[in-house]
């Protein structure tokens, strides 16, 4: 008779509880012949929690990072101020402006990216515009997402 | 053209919603450029000129340079992206900015031609209001504006030539009427010495040809007509009674050499007849 996978799960969870360990933090030695997801940050620092507001002055010329994400997972709202084009994106070149390798921004229209920890997003325009920038931290996707990946790596799905 | 040139970049970094290239004439051939896109062009509310051209990269067509004319009737309110990078005018391989330059005919050594009722020894003074370009581009879509203001062109006292100029006197006084349909002229002497002024006026049409004595085409809109002491001078000027000027001027000549500033002279121009 198969195990039932339902009780298998139960019985790990239950064992880790009673370990008088955390569900959020060091579960013990990592396995190293199976891939593992990095744990959740456990601890903030004040610091890496701040919202940062500020206005973005763009350049004609190559692609420029506007927002580097690699610390944490962040909200960037952007604002166009003056015409334009200016393109955002993902992508290390999202030049020509106007190829559609990144996505314009509407002037006076706010637009918001969730930035994944270690994500950059990048900005290039055909001249000096005026961006309004806010940049706010969201910590706790990344528990959120490091928890998911435990739960899906207990129960058997990579 | 005023040096140095307006910078639309300053404009956009300063905050501003608009770039206003608001400058005078040097000559017909003045010509600028933006490097900042655009949501929209319209002419100025102190602008002169009347018609003014806008040029911008477009790929589909002939020399990938586009061109679009507005005037106080027509505004211009798409949008025009900025290409200062990758699009290049051709066959000059210039950056594709946006130009800008007035589709009017200025001519800033226009010396007035119709004086055959002016003795030839007489002292002249030529003044002449250089015209003024006045172009808004707007960086955000807005509400844009259709008509020019009116202006008002006063003088309490006139520049006559003094002496040891030797009388009579003429003082030819020269104001910009591109576009526009009405001119009150509004004269009162104030004479001196028991002098006489007479004033008429005429109207400019500008001309490419000619050599410096037949640089324009010029109607008289008021005949000579004594102005006494004291008195006001009053008349109109209407598109549809007397036709459409690049410019109108005024002629005002006195007997004698004044002492008390000669009168006071208001010239008031607008888009709108009634």
């Amino acid at each position: 008779m198969a195990k039932n996978p339902l009780t298998a799960i139960s019985k790990v969870l239950d064992a880790r509880a009673t370990a008088g360990g955390s569900k959020i933090g060091w579960a013990g030695a990592p396995k190293r012949e199976i891939a593992q997801a990095p744990g959740p940050q456990s601890t903030q620092g004040k610091t890496e929690a701040r919202t940062f507001i500020d206005t973005y002055f763009t350049k004609a010329g190559d692609t420029q990072i506007i927002f580097n994400g690699d610390r944490q997972w962040t909200r960037v709202t952007l604002v166009l101020e003056t015409a334009g084009p200016v393109a955002v994106g993902t992508a290390q070149s999202i030049t020509p402006v106007l190829s559609g390798k990144g996505q314009l921004l509407t002037t006076n229209v706010p637009i918001t990216f969730t930035i994944a920890k270690g994500s950059r997003l990048y900005v290039a325009a055909n001249g000096v515009n005026r961006i309004k920038r806010s940049i706010e931290a969201v910590p706790w996707l990344e528990q959120i997402t490091g928890l998911l990946s435990g739960v899906l790596q207990r129960i058997g799905i990579k | 053209m005023s040096f140095p040139p307006p910078n639309a970049n300053q404009y956009a970094t300063g905050g501003s919603g608009f770039f206003r290239l608001n400058t005078t004439l040097t000559s017909d051939g003045d010509m600028y450029s933006s490097e900042q896109g655009a949501h929209g062009f319209a002419i100025g509310p102190d602008s002169d000129i009347s018609k003014v051209n806008i040029a911008y990269f477009d790929a589909q067509v002939d020399r990938r340079m586009n061109q679009i004319a507005i005037s106080p009737s027509r505004p211009f309110p798409g949008f025009v992206a900025a290409a200062n990078e990758g699009g290049l005018y051709v066959p000059s391989n210039r950056p594709g900015r946006i130009l800008i330059w007035p589709d009017e005919i200025y001519n800033p050594n226009w010396l007035p031609g119709n004086d055959d009722t002016i003795p030839t020894d007489t002292a002249k003074r030529v003044d002449i209001e250089v015209p003024i370009l006045d172009v808004i581009e707007y960086f955000s879509p807005s509400p844009i504006a259709t008509s020019r203001n009116d202006k008002i062109y006063y003088m309490q006292d006139l520049p006559l030539p003094k002496a040891p100029a030797v009388a009579p006197i003429t003082w030819f006084y020269q104001v910009p009427f591109y576009g526009r349909r009405y001119a009150c002229v509004n004269f009162q002497p104030r004479l001196s010495g028991g002098a006489t002024v007479s004033l008429s006026a005429f109207g400019v049409v500008y001309r490419l040809l000619g050599d410096q004595s037949d640089v324009s085409i010029e109607t008289t809109l008021i005949g000579s007509v004594g102005v006494p002491n004291g008195t006001v001078f009053e008349d109109e000027i209407t598109s549809s009674t007397d036709g459409t000027y690049d410019a109108i001027y005024v002629a005002l000549q006195f007997s004698a050499l004044q002492s008390l500033g000669g009168g006071s002279l208001r010239i008031l121009v607008s888009d709108r007849e009634a």
